[in-house]
């Protein structure tokens, strides 16, 4: 066995281990489903609760997607915009910060007395994915070498040209670092405000579904939802790493300098 | 352009202060048009500041800087930094496409005279080819193009070939040589190397000291035709060892005029 596959393997090898040693304690030990489900009741609860589940991912994935691509063009917007002049800066900066360091859990029970619960959810998934595209934009934009900058100075390039063709394809690698970052962030947000503002019925989340599921008792389903969360986070953070890998690829087509 | 409108450059008794720090100090200088005029001296002796405040890149704390306004376009300033400065995610041709694409000339019609100012400085071919691609000479090669293909009235260099190695730096030195007699084109060329200053210039001003001020100048007499013949010329030689005697007078070590 070659190096490569043996790196390879070896996750799947611990995760066999796990969840086969979690089965085994189970059974051996005749744990109830309601202290602890064996992986196989889990996996029994996901198919056979999928007609409740799959339409609460697809909520929860909606608002995911809605907030996470809105911060991506709200944090570069803004973040172009800040750049701009000093008064913009510090005229906006705070904000940002408090918006940033602002947790989430205290804010959404009073954001859902004034805008319900579906618009708390989504701009929940919006403010923690935010902040980390405005600040990778601004510093992006900031980060334009002094060799360059002089050159476009000498030629005298208006703003707007050194915006387009200087400071924004050196931002590039920053944007794309901070859209990653915001892509795990936009669900843990949605998922986070689900549980304050979460509503029963047809509109319902996943995290709702996992709050309800955790006040019946029914633990195989509560761990069910905690799954496919996991999995749905797992999936969203490789296709946005791979989106961004491209993009960065094409930016600089051979990689580095 | 006539000669009759005084010097292309005309420095008077300028000081550049960086805080506490005076970086030069009652500079004069003139450069008339159609002069190769090499400034001579050790490292931080304010070379590269005097160069700056020549370009518009920066402003004197005391003293005027005069001259004809030579603007950025045609027949304006050009200025080739100490490391090439391409922009590393834009080809060749977009680098040495840069100063007309601010100049708001079009691409269709900048092509021709873009596509044979890279032949002319020997990298025909590599138009579609990203700086990280190429070799240092080459770089300094594609910077060099970038500034000549806005045909410049003043040229200005600052060490531009000081990081490269020996050979390359020679024939780099050679077709400088031809391209700025094709072009007409003034020059102020910024090294810290006898042999290059001798080897290039018709008159050399020999800076040093702290704050770094004009030591001397010396007028280079050795006709237009610079080659490898030349490097033996006992007037050649002569004019390094008074050069020599110059930097040593600016760096406070002795030697006579």
């Amino acid at each position: 066995m070659t190096r490569s596959t043996t790196v390879a393997l070896m996750p799947i090898a611990v995760l066999v281990v796990l969840f086969g040693g979690w089965e085994l304690l189970v059974r051996v030990m005749a744990i109830p489903p309601y202290v602890l489900p064996a992986p196989s009741a889990v996996l029994a609860a996901l198919v056979g609760d999928a007609g409740i589940l799959l339409p609460a991912l697809a909520v929860t994935l909606r608002i995911t997607v809605a907030g996470f691509v809105t911060a991506v063009v709200g944090g570069i917007a803004l973040g172009v915009l800040i750049t701009r002049s000093r008064l913009a800066e510090a005229a906006f900066s705070p904000l940002a910060v408090i918006l940033q360091v602002m947790p989430l859990i205290a804010i959404a029970p009073v954001i859902v007395i004034y805008a319900g619960p579906a618009v708390t959810v989504y701009l929940s998934a919006f403010i923690v994915a935010f902040f980390p595209v405005l600040a990778a934009t601004a510093a992006g934009l900031k980060a334009v070498e002094p060799a360059h900058r002089d050159l476009f100075r000498l030629y005298r390039a208006r703003p707007g040209q050194r915006l387009g063709w200087l400071e924004a394809p050196t931002a590039v690698p920053y944007v794309l670092a901070g859209v990653r970052t915001a892509a795990g962030l936009s669900l843990v947000g949605a998922v986070v405000a689900e549980f304050v503002a979460g509503t029963g019925g047809a509109g319902s989340g996943l995290a709702y579904r996992l709050v309800e599921a955790s006040y019946r008792l029914n633990v195989p389903r509560l761990f069910a939802a905690a799954l496919l969360i996991c999995l749905a986070g797992v999936v969203i953070h490789a296709a946005v790493g791979r989106a961004c890998a491209a993009l960065l690829r094409r930016w600089r087509p051979q990689g580095e300098r | 352009m006539s000669v009759s409108r005084g010097p292309l450059v005309s420095l008077r008794d300028v000081s550049r202060a960086f805080g506490d720090r005076v970086a030069v100090a009652g500079v004069d200088l003139t450069v008339d048009e159609g002069e190769f005029v090499a400034i001579l001296g050790p490292s931080g002796c304010g070379k590269t500041t005097v160069l700056r405040l020549i370009a518009g890149l920066d402003d004197p704390t005391a003293g005027t800087v005069g001259g004809r306004d030579l603007g950025p376009a045609e027949g304006g300033v050009a200025y080739v930094f100490q490391d090439p400065t391409l922009l590393p995610w834009a080809t060749v041709f977009d680098n040495v496409y840069l100063p007309l694409r601010i100049a708001g000339v079009p691409r269709a019609a900048a092509a021709d005279r873009v596509r044979a100012m890279i032949a002319r400085v020997g990298l025909a071919g590599r138009e579609g080819a990203w700086p990280h691609a190429l070799s240092g000479g080459m770089r300094m090669r594609a910077a060099l193009a970038r500034a000549l293909v806005t045909r410049p009235g003043l040229l200005l260099m600052d060490e531009p070939f000081a990081a490269l190695d020996e050979i390359t730096r020679q024939q780099l030195n050679d077709d400088l040589l031809r391209m700025v007699a094709e072009s007409g084109c003034t020059v102020l060329f910024v090294t810290h190397s006898v042999a290059e200053s001798v080897y290039l210039a018709t008159r050399l001003v020999v800076m040093g000291g702290v704050p770094g001020h004009v030591v001397g100048e010396l007028p280079v007499e050795l006709g237009s035709v610079r080659n490898e013949a030349l490097r033996r010329d006992p007037a050649y030689l002569a004019l390094c060892m008074r050069a020599s005697a110059l930097l040593a007078v600016g760096m406070g070590t002795g030697g006579t005029l």
